[in-house]
């Protein structure tokens, strides 16, 4: 499986790639038709200065996520679940915790070291979605 | 006649809960400790551990009288009397009841030896794990079923 990897306030999240359409620059303006989930404001962090926009495959949804890291492949045995009784809602936005192996540890951009990240759901971002 | 350890104390603050030996599973270095968005407000965050996303608990949660989402939790935490011995700090102690995990986030831990005042509470993880909602107090096992893994 191969995941977007970005940074929001110092914790690496991911997307699964096939649920991304393209990332928008900085200056890039997103698509009018395009309902907007802010997923800092929607995880309750602070925002970050320079997010970038991902939108979802089918143009509908734009997640201003944070900033990328590039894009990688994992094995679906590295992503966790996330106990549901750990959380305040029923329906999390993860998909469960990436744990990469030791061997496995990957080098991104910036001499990032990729070890654990968030697998967010795309549907629960949809359905966040303003 | 030598003594043997019967309980770990966990220590936070001027919280000290006693946890029976046979609880705990592992005791780990917080290092990999990482906080998730949108968690209940007594998990401090959650580690990977042996192919499992374990949910780590401050120790106030499981010491203290308010759990959000639990059973009536016994108010007294427990006097710790006996020998005690010095161990780590800042540290994850995992808790195992039938297979539900938990992890507990301490200042430092020490060994409790028998011998101790016979009075001194020694909490077991099932305890522990329904204190933080974890485990239903009637349905135990219903309830660690579902924290095996499922989301």
């Amino acid at each position: 499986m191969q995941v977007l990897l970005f940074d929001l306030g110092g914790v690496i999240y991911a997307l699964k790639l096939e649920a991304v359409e393209r990332i928008l620059g900085l200056g890039d303006v997103i698509p009018p038709a395009s309902r907007t989930v802010d997923l800092a404001r929607f995880l309750g962090i602070d925002p970050v200065a320079g997010a970038h926009t991902a939108v979802l495959a089918g143009g509908e949804v734009a997640v201003v996520m944070g900033l990328p890291l590039g894009a990688t492949r994992i094995d679906p045995s590295w992503i966790l679940p996330l106990p549901g009784y750990m959380f305040e809602s029923d329906r999390p936005p993860f998909r469960g915790l990436i744990d990469v192996p030791a061997r496995g540890k990957m080098g991104l951009q910036a001499g990032t070291l990729f070890r654990t990240g968030l697998l967010l759901d795309e549907q629960r971002l949809r359905e966040a979605a303003g | 006649m030598t003594s043997r350890t019967v309980a770990i104390e966990l220590k936070a603050g001027d919280l000290s809960v006693a946890v029976s030996v046979a609880s705990i599973r592992q005791i780990l270095p917080a290092l990999g400790l990482m906080a998730v968005p949108l968690s209940r407000p007594q998990v401090a965050g959650v580690v990977a551990r042996d192919g499992r996303a374990i949910p780590v608990y401050r120790l106030e949660s499981v010491a203290g009288s308010a759990v959000v989402g639990g059973p009536d939790p016994e108010p007294a935490t427990p006097v710790i009397h006996g020998t005690v011995e010095r161990l780590h700090a800042d540290l994850i102690v995992i808790v195992e009841h039938e297979g539900a995990l938990a992890g507990i986030l301490v200042e430092s831990t020490k060994a409790v030896r028998n011998g101790a005042d016979g009075s001194a509470r020694i909490f077991d993880a099932r305890t522990l794990l329904t204190r933080v909602g974890i485990l239903d107090g009637d349905c135990g096992q219903q309830a660690a079923q579902t924290a095996q893994g499922d989301s």
